[in-house]
């Protein structure tokens, strides 16, 4: 993996978990496999399932989503995943310290211009 | 109708899915079993949703192989970091599992040995039992499993995750569990808790029952030896040590050395000196002088058994039960019995001659029934 893959990468993992967590909040309670649909819409290189479920396993992990089996009619049960109040605090200060870096970043392309 | 292409088709992609399922749950085991099976029973959901969508291959190809698809969850767990939740046991746990294993492979052998190569063995010379012969056939498998597939089965398990993992591990309570593509040695109380999976308790108790079934074995042949010989079981054992060290190569060449000397009128002194520590060794010279000049106190010798049939030209074979007892040595009455294998020869003319004796077996006792 070359420098720009592995760095891609390293940004990717960061804000495909702030993209999840947006993502709950927006649209409510979603399974894994709508999730990463969801982010796949989003973009191509946005996110693929090597990159959303282990995410989406940790922030369950970690109690900022929590996960319950539905059972809809004759098909196979699914986990839905919602945001919780951790979550949505988490969330909160995560966009604030992605505002700031947002604004960093454009500030200093402004100066190079 | 569907094509039967198109159900072979399916088929196929539900076997293949079941197999990436099953692996991912192996490679997840760090998770503790709940955690894993719940992982794996999300990841066939998700399948089913892509296989609805037809996207079934293009879903596995973007997850990559199970077990870097598992390395992924547990590195964002922070599981695969070292040093990492997971502290690596301490020297003196692997010590003890060491020290485990070492027993459990080695108990076999020690319990295997003499019930092999001294109670069916001797049985054979005094007339085995029925329940000799089942002994002769457990003590010969508990050799080959000991001696062959034992070995094989450790080794073989050696770094196998979950319930194949050594007993010691478990005692020591230490599991071997496979993390994505790596195999790793934790404690099990660090370990998230699952319903499935061996405890330490568990563990201990197995142990305990093995040991439990195999002494039970090797303790109810012990006493079916010591019915045979009508001898008290307690007396055994000392039978058994007495066994190792004399029946063995020693009692032969002593009988051989004694019956010679007494053919030729010679003392019986004249046998190898270090045949002669044993004191039933001892004692049966002593018998065997006395009966020269018939100054015994007490003692007896009965043939038990004598061939009635034999090849020409082939020595004939009996049994006989020399009986010793009542002898004072310390202020205490003992009883030696000695049997006695009898080579006798047929000449062309029809007499016969004892060409030798040969103890077969050496016993000890209060006192012996005649």
């Amino acid at each position: 993996m070359d420098s720009f893959s592995s760095w891609v990468a390293q940004l990717r993992k960061g804000v495909v978990e702030l993209l999840v967590l947006r993502l709950l909040a927006a649209r409510g309670p979603l399974h894994g496999y709508a999730i990463s649909r969801h982010l796949q819409e989003l973009g191509e290189t946005v996110a693929g399932e090597s990159t959303v479920y282990p995410v989406l396993k940790r922030l369950e992990a970690e109690s900022l989503v929590t996960g319950a089996w539905i059972q809809e009619g004759e098909a196979p049960p699914r986990k839905d995943y919602e945001v919780t109040e951790a979550g949505r605090e988490f969330l909160v200060k995560a966009s604030e310290q992605w505002q700031t870096l947002d604004g960093a970043l454009r500030l200093l392309e402004e100066e190079t211009r | 109708m569907k094509p039967a292409h198109d159900n072979h088709a399916k088929s196929s992609t539900g076997a293949r899915v079941d197999d990436y399922l099953a692996r991912l749950e192996e490679a997840l085991e760090l998770l503790g079993p709940t955690e894993a099976a719940d992982t794996r029973a999300e990841l066939g959901s998700y399948l089913a949703e892509a296989a609805r969508d037809g996207r079934v291959d293009e879903v596995l190809g973007t997850m990559g192989a199970p077990e870097s698809f598992a390395a992924g969850i547990l590195s964002e767990r922070g599981m695969l970091a070292t040093p990492g939740p997971l502290p690596s046991p301490s020297g003196a746990r692997i010590a003890v599992a060491a020290i485990v294993d070492v027993i459990v492979a080695i108990a076999p052998l020690a319990l295997g040995l003499p019930l092999a190569f001294l109670m069916p063995a001797q049985s054979m010379y005094a007339g085995a039992t029925a329940l000799n012969w089942i002994g002769l056939v457990i003590a010969i498998g508990i050799l080959v499993i000991t001696v062959g597939i034992w070995p094989w089965y450790y080794w073989r398990s050696r770094n196998r995750p979950g319930r194949n993992q050594s007993v010691g591990r478990n005692v020591a309570g230490l599991r071997t569990v496979r993390a994505g593509g790596e195999v790793r040695v934790v404690r099990a109380s660090d370990m998230p808790r699952g319903r499935r999976g061996m405890t330490r308790a568990g563990a201990v108790i197995r142990f305990l029952v093995a040991f439990w079934i195999v002494g039970g074995v090797a303790y109810a042949m012990v006493y079916s030896y010591a019915q045979d010989r009508q001898s008290p079981p307690d007396l055994v054992l000392q039978v058994v040590a007495q066994d190792v060290g004399s029946a063995v190569g020693v009692t032969t060449q002593l009988t051989a050395a004694v019956m010679e000397a007494v053919s030729a009128g010679r003392a019986t002194t004249e046998a190898p000196p270090d045949l002669l520590e044993d004191a039933a060794v001892e004692t049966y010279l002593e018998l065997l002088g006395s009966a020269i000049d018939n100054s015994a106190r007490t003692y007896e010798i009965t043939w038990v058994s004598e061939a009635t049939y034999v090849e020409p030209d082939s020595p004939l074979l009996s049994d006989a039960t020399f009986l010793v007892e009542a002898l004072e040595r310390g202020g205490e009455n003992q009883a030696w019995r000695f049997t006695v294998r009898k080579d006798t020869e047929v000449m062309d003319d029809g007499t016969s001659s004892v060409t030798s004796y040969q103890i077969s077996h050496i016993q000890i006792g209060e006192r012996w029934a005649p």
